[in-house]
């Protein structure tokens, strides 16, 4: 489904990504792992189109997306949830998913996409004219995913949603995505290694710009490299 | 000193749909536009010479001269502000400064700096009576208009798709491109309608206010000074911020002299920010 071949990308002329390559296919959850800096996020800026690639290809259902702008990448089907949240704070839950769903014309999609995410997150239903601001913290993170969902994504690409959340929030969250993951395809990167890894199918770890190791996810939390890099085993 | 309130309140809605106009600008872009004012001063000229011409009516001229200005500002995002709105912010802002000076002196060019009046529109010279106070029909007019289009702007923010992009843009342009949303092009359509609003201010002003080639500086900096007070990207800020402009002036004016009527109004505008830095309704 996704293909990322050789990329090189960074910010004006500071490289990050070296040489990259990784692949999702259909219907998988992949996690992507790496401390701070390794270069997760800059990887995902990659594939939604905001950072354009010095070099290498990024392909999606057989096409090229590498050169295609960040906004149309949303219609090949492809949503990024941002590291942080970034919830229009200002404007009420239900305008930030309609937000999610710009692309989509059809009103009565919109609709049923909406119906959709408030019986997958009663919270959000209950709070919808709420200004997305007033949410705590999981749900901002909850408001986040389901607003990406909105556009009816064939790939779902979350960055870091454990980010400030507390241990149990982390863990409903993230069973939420597995839930997701039963018919939506996920790409998600991560600090939180032992997690990540456990409800991923397949697993890369990327350390400064590079992929240093990949598997499946138990394979991965079994190695003595990532139990004595990540986990402090 | 009714007569002054209500001169002042009636001055203060063209005003508000000025400095609306500049606030989308500046709160959705980051950019000021120092132009401003110019595109005011091209809407009344535009009025002036379709009058003076062939004779059209400015409230007639009224949809001409907003789509022109519409036109205008979309043309000055693509031409000028989008090459450099990702340097130094600086640069944009500076860009339309340059814009700004241009327009004037091409008007003084063309045009010779000479004041010039509408004075025969439809609307010209008519008054109302209500006990003692007098109120003018263009100003009248000028002011129902302006809240007029005060209502379609807050009703195109918050119920239209393309509003709604124009708030998530100035709330978050990287989360509003993962959106879907093509931020260039709301760029192009907020200066446009940035535009349109100066387009429909000119041609409401122009059969009672006099119409030459600086008038924009004024606009520019009053309308800065508005957004400023009410607080930057609200309209809501906007639109109570041209009314006290307005009606500090009027009062001004009549306790200062006309000469000095602006002290007043930049004297209250310092005030303002010492207490509410974020102006009036400011995030
Ligand atoms: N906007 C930016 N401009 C310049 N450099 C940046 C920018 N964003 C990130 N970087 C640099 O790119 C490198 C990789 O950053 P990135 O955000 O991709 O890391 P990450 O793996 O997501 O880290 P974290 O877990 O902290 O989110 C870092 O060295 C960072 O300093
Ligand atoms: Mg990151």
């Amino acid at each position: 489904m996704l293909k990322v071949k050789n990329l090189n990308v960074g910010y004006g002329n500071v490289p990050v990504l070296f040489d990259l390559s990784l692949e999702v296919k259909q219907g998988e959850l992949v996690s992507v792992v790496g401390s701070n800096g390794a270069g997760k996020s800059t990887l995902i800026r990659a594939i939604s189109g905001i950072l354009k690639p010095y070099s290498g290809e990024i392909e999606f259902m057989g096409e090229r997306i590498d050169n295609v702008p960040a906004y149309k990448v949303v219609e090949k089907g492809i949503a990024h949830v941002p590291e942080g949240r970034q919830v229009f704070g200002k404007l009420s839950v239900k305008d930030n998913l309609l937000l999610g769903a710009y692309t989509i014309r059809d009103e009565k999609i919109i609709n049923a996409r909406l119906n959709e995410m408030y019986e997958l997150f009663p919270r959000l239903k209950e709070r919808e004219h709420q200004k997305a601001e007033t949410l705590s913290g999981g749900e901002q993170q909850m408001l986040a995913i389901a607003r990406g969902l909105m556009s009816n994504p064939k790939l779902l690409m979350v960055d870091e949603v454990s980010l400030g959340l507390a241990p149990v929030i982390v863990e409903r969250v993230l069973e939420v995505l597995k839930v997701i993951s039963k018919d939506v395809t996920v790409l998600m990167v991560e600090q939180n290694v032992q997690e990540a890894l456990e409800i991923a199918d397949r697993a890369y770890v990327i350390q400064n710009g590079r992929i240093v190791m990949e598997g499946p996810g138990e394979e991965l939390l079994e190695s003595d490299m990532i139990k004595k890099a990540y986990l402090g085993l | 000193m009714g007569q002054i309130i209500v001169n002042g309140i009636l001055m203060g809605f063209i005003y508000s749909l000025v400095a609306i106009g500049l606030t989308l600008t500046w709160g959705t872009m980051g950019i000021p536009n120092f132009a401003h004012g110019d595109f005011l001063m091209l809407s009344m000229y535009l009025a002036f010479w379709a009058f003076e011409l062939i004779g059209i009516d400015p409230l007639l001229m009224l949809p001409i001269c907003i789509l022109a200005i519409f036109i205008l500002g979309v043309l000055t995002y693509k031409g000028i502000i989008s090459r450099v709105i990702d340097g130094a912010s600086l640069t944009a802002l500076l860009a339309t400064f340059g814009l700004g000076m241009f327009l004037k002196n091409l008007a003084q060019f063309l045009w010779t700096p000479n004041y010039r009046y509408i004075n025969d529109a439809l609307v010209s010279g008519k008054i109302i009576k209500l006990g003692n106070i007098v109120l003018g029909v263009p100003q009248i007019v000028a002011a129902v208009g302006s809240i007029l289009l005060v209502v379609v702007i807050v009703y195109f923010m918050e119920n239209t798709r393309t509003g709604k992009a124009i708030q998530a843009t100035a709330l978050n342009r990287n989360t509003a491109l993962l959106m879907g949303i093509n931020t260039s092009k709301i760029f192009a359509i907020t200066f446009g309608i940035t535009g349109a609003c100066v387009g429909a201010a000119g041609a409401l002003m122009s059969s009672f206010f006099p119409i030459y080639p600086t008038l924009g500086s004024l606009f520019s900096t009053l309308s800065l000074v508005i957004v400023a007070l009410g607080g930057l990207g609200s309209i809501k800020g906007a639109l109570y911020g041209g009314l006290i402009i307005g009606l500090t002036e009027a009062i001004g004016g009549y306790f200062l002299g006309t000469q000095f009527k602006y002290l007043l109004v930049f004297l209250i505008y310092l005030i303002v920010i010492q207490v509410r830095p974020k102006g009036l309704f400011g995030w």
